[in-house]
């Protein structure tokens, strides 16, 4: 088949990987934090002196005193590792991951003060919402709510975590600037956004990367660390080693989130655009879209930074530009429209019955 | 001993080689059908639609009975053939709508010479649902042939190949437009706003 079936393919092994690594790194922070603890406490640990047992006969053993002026054996009492702070810190990202994922649909569309359109309603709203089932089918999903919000900006966006709780949203600035065909291109992308799943990828990585940040926070404020604890003891090295490593990544750890979860959010808009080309089968429209949408300069006021990742193009006017920012949720739209362009060419050349 | 460790390792690996295989089939199989209710939906939902569209208009086209009635008579016969049919009956099926398609187009290009209707609005919202309706049976069948596409590849691979037989997988027909009038889908007006 052609290629956005394979483009698809690698982009969800590579979300895998970035999901992958973020739920080890989420295990290091509880578990080296654990494991640092585990290694001072264990340096100091006086070693008790050993007890001394003497044989009465038939295979049993009694305590002995030890001779005077013989030298008593020491050990180590052998201490259980007990994983507080992997058990604490797991427990909190997936109670806030479920607490944020539970009522992200209604805040998210309360906060943008959108209007339902349903299957009775006229003019622009009637085209939208048709278009929208039509897309649906076409991805072989369930319909989704419809929803309008009151902004010129043009500008689209996907909620919704679970089976029949979808949502797709359009503003009154999208629906009048665009052709059918274009708004087609542009829900087939929000509904692509609802099929792979990215809304709850990306609600998800946000609670992540606002934890990785409390847990920064939160150390940095704890003075406490850098004992000089200069015992020779192999325990206290390990742990100290430990410690130092465990502390450089929490402090680094919000940053790194930030950019990982960012990365993700950039490769899923690739993604999305490519499912809307397969859906609609024609790209130059998603293409003309985007070029209208970065062409309307203004930023989308009534979509918060917070949702940017669900929408069809940046709701910050700064991230309309061209340049390769580490720090935005879409890729520039240079870049996706010449993907795009791939895509049409692919299709041209290998044409699918239907 | 170490044989037969070796051995009974292979054949725990044999054994979910084929599981997976043969369920990734079966899934494909219902995905399959499942496509192929969703054309019959939008079948139904068109065949259902179109005396209304024609009522909508008929007291405005009343010198344009032959249209009316070949769209009419064209609903009917795609109403007939598509009753019962199955995924064998591609081809009955896509011709007749075929005829539909051709008939739909005519009328519609006549819909938009009719300045009574235009002065109404009804054109727009007529247009809308008209367009909304070929689309949507468009994008079921594309639907249809992407799934059913990716499920005759996946019977041929290796290796499914091996287990098609159990899963009773047979290659799904595409939908596949056979005449050449088809390929003129009706040319509304897709620049509506």
């Amino acid at each position: 088949m052609a290629t956005f079936f394979e483009l698809q393919e690698k982009n969800r092994r590579k979300t895998k990987w970035v999901v992958a690594l973020f739920v080890a790194f989420f295990l290091w922070l509880g578990l080296g934090l654990d494991l640092a603890l585990y290694y001072k406490a264990r340096a100091h640990d006086r070693p008790t002196p050993a007890k001394v047992y003497r044989e009465t006969g038939q295979g049993a053993y009694q305590e002995a005193e030890l001779p005077p002026g013989a030298i008593r054996p020491y050990e180590k009492k052998s201490r259980p590792f007990r994983p507080v702070f992997t058990l604490v810190i797991g427990l909190l990202g997936a109670g806030l991951a479920w607490w944020e994922l539970s009522g992200a649909a209604a805040t998210v569309l309360k906060a943008v003060r959108a209007t339902p359109v349903n299957g009775d309603t006229k003019g622009p709203g009637r085209v939208f919402h048709n278009v929208v089932e039509e897309m649906s089918i076409a991805a072989g999903m369930p319909m989704p709510s419809v929803w309008i919000i009151p902004d010129r900006d043009p500008n689209a966006m996907a909620v919704g975590l679970k089976h029949g709780d979808f949502h797709v949203a359009a503003t009154e600035g999208l629906l009048l600037s665009l052709t059918r065909e274009e708004l087609q291109g542009v829900v087939a992308h929000e509904i692509a956004h609802i099929k792979n799943q990215d809304v709850r990828l990306m609600t998800t990585l946000t609670v992540l990367v606002g934890l990785s940040a409390l847990i920064a926070e939160f150390v940095a404020r704890c003075r406490y660390y850098g004992s000089s604890d200069q015992s020779g003891d192999d325990d206290s090295r390990i742990g100290s080693i430990i410690f130092v490593i465990w502390l450089f990544t929490v402090l680094l750890a919000p940053l790194a989130t930030r950019i990982m979860a960012l990365m993700v959010s950039k490769e899923r808009e690739y993604l999305a655009d490519a499912s809307a080309a397969q859906f609609t089968r024609n790209p130059q429209a998603l293409i003309s879209a985007l070029e209208k949408i970065s062409g309307a300069a203004g930023a989308t006021h009534s979509i918060s930074q917070a949702s940017a990742h669900l929408c069809i193009a940046s709701p910050t006017a700064a991230d309309l530009s061209d340049e390769q920012s580490l720090f935005s949720t879409h890729p520039p739209m240079s870049q996706r429209i010449a993907r795009l362009r791939l895509i049409g060419r692919s299709m041209a050349q290998a044409p699918s019955g239907g | 001993m170490i044989g037969a460790i070796i051995i009974s390792l292979i054949a725990v690996i044999a054994v979910f080689v084929a599981v997976s295989s043969y369920n990734s089939l079966i899934n494909l199989k219902e995905q399959t059908n499942n496509s192929w209710k969703q054309i019959d939906v939008q079948l139904k939902r068109r065949h259902d639609l179109i005396p209304n569209l024609v009522e909508a208009v008929r007291g405005a086209m009343q010198f344009e009975r032959e249209t009316l009635e070949a769209v009419i008579a064209a609903r009917n016969k795609a109403v007939s053939v598509c009753t019962g049919a199955g995924p064998a009956n591609v081809a009955e099926i896509a011709a007749a709508e075929g005829a539909l398609n051709a008939a739909l187009s005519r009328f519609s290009a006549i819909v938009e010479a009719y300045p009574d209707l235009k002065a109404t609005g009804n054109v727009a919202q007529f247009q809308e649902e008209l367009t909304s309706t070929e689309n949507r049976v468009g994008f079921a069948r594309q639907a249809y042939n992407d799934t059913a596409t990716s499920y005759n590849v996946a019977q041929q691979q290796f290796p499914n190949v091996l287990f098609a037989g159990l899963a009773k997988a047979a290659p799904a027909t595409l939908w596949e437009i056979s005449e050449h009038a088809d390929r003129e889908v009706p040319k509304v007006n897709l620049s509506f706003k």
